[in-house]
């Protein structure tokens, strides 16, 4: 996985996923390259296993390969927190979680996280409020049932709904 | 010369239906490159352009935002990519819109023979405060091949 953040506040802007990259690959790159800088993690062959799930070594690994079934390698990230990095390869840890300093992963507070997303929810639920608000104001019009009183009452809520 | 599966009780040297084959060369495939995350983050002070409305008596900033992927393969590759949690809890695929009588938000993808360009475009009642918008991108060696 190649992960880029931003040089100046270390926000996570982007990532190419996978274990191994390509030449290609390498040479992508996300956002501005004198705004963002990358970190590559690698992932390495780390225990050899048997059929029966029991650990065998490097070279029993090598001599069995491809002639007996079940025999296999289990892959882990070099980083000081591989537990993170395989939450970030699955997508159970969301990106904006995160943001990296000077090379290292650190958490952002509870309240960045909270701002973030109330930030969007905001958003999204303002817009739904006054599109429900104008669809219901145009049906009772149609049917002459709303009164200049109620049309006042149906103006001020939107206001207070984009004053928000 | 070509390689065919046929699918369990087929035979794969005389069968030439495509349902009953697992694969085939004689059709073209799309083929994997990358897959990533991108997360779009505009400030609502960098407005482009803002206006008064009478009703409801409001201000409108409508906001403009682009980050890129260089994919560096030098023609316009097939592509799909997806905008997450917007609607909240779900995936759209891009482009992305969303309108009501005052409010629009709009989230595209878009490829050129070196960029992949991931953009948002919205207007909203705000002029402070950050807003983020989170998309997923796959990338295949393909040609698009239709421009």
């Amino acid at each position: 996985m190649i992960i880029f953040y931003s040089k100046q506040t270390g926000e996570i802007v982007g990532t190419i996923d996978g274990r191994i990259h390509t030449e290609e690959q390498l040479n992508m790159w996300i956002g501005d390259k004198n705004e963002t800088e990358r970190v590559i993690i690698n992932w390495k062959p780390k225990r050899f296993l048997d059929e029966n799930d029991n650990e065998i070594t490097e070279a029993k690994f090598k001599q069995l390969r491809g002639k007996k079934k079940g025999i296999r390698a289990v892959w882990e990230p070099e980083h000081e927190n591989p537990l993170l990095i395989k939450d970030l390869e699955t997508h159970k840890v969301n990106l904006g979680k995160f943001k990296i300093i000077k090379g290292k992963f650190e958490k952002k507070s509870k309240e960045e996280i909270d701002n973030k997303k109330k930030s969007m929810e905001t958003l999204q639920k303002s817009q739904e409020d006054r599109a429900t608000l104008v669809i219901d104001i145009k049906a009772k019009i149609k049917d002459k049932d709303i009164s200049v009183e109620e049309r006042l009452d149906a103006v001020a809520t939107l206001l207070d709904m984009t004053s928000r | 010369m070509k390689l065919v599966i046929a699918k369990p009780s087929f035979d794969a040297l005389t069968e030439v239906d495509p349902d009953n084959l697992q694969f085939s060369s004689e059709y073209d495939t799309l083929k994997y490159q990358t897959k990533g995350t991108i997360t779009l983050t505009i400030n609502q002070a960098n407005y482009y352009y803002s206006e008064h409305i009478d009703f409801p008596d409001m201000w409108l900033y409508y906001h403009y935002a682009y980050i890129t992927v260089d994919h560096n393969l030098g023609y316009i590759p097939f592509f799909t990519g997806y905008t997450l949690d917007n609607p909240i809890g779900y995936a759209s695929v891009a482009p992305f819109f969303e309108g009501s009588f005052i409010g629009f938000i709009l989230a595209n993808i878009y490829a050129d023979t070196t960029k992949l360009y991931f953009m948002v475009n919205f207007v909203s009642g705000q002029n402070s405060g950050n807003v983020s918008f989170d998309f997923s991108y796959r990338i295949f060696k393909n040609e698009l091949d239709i421009i």
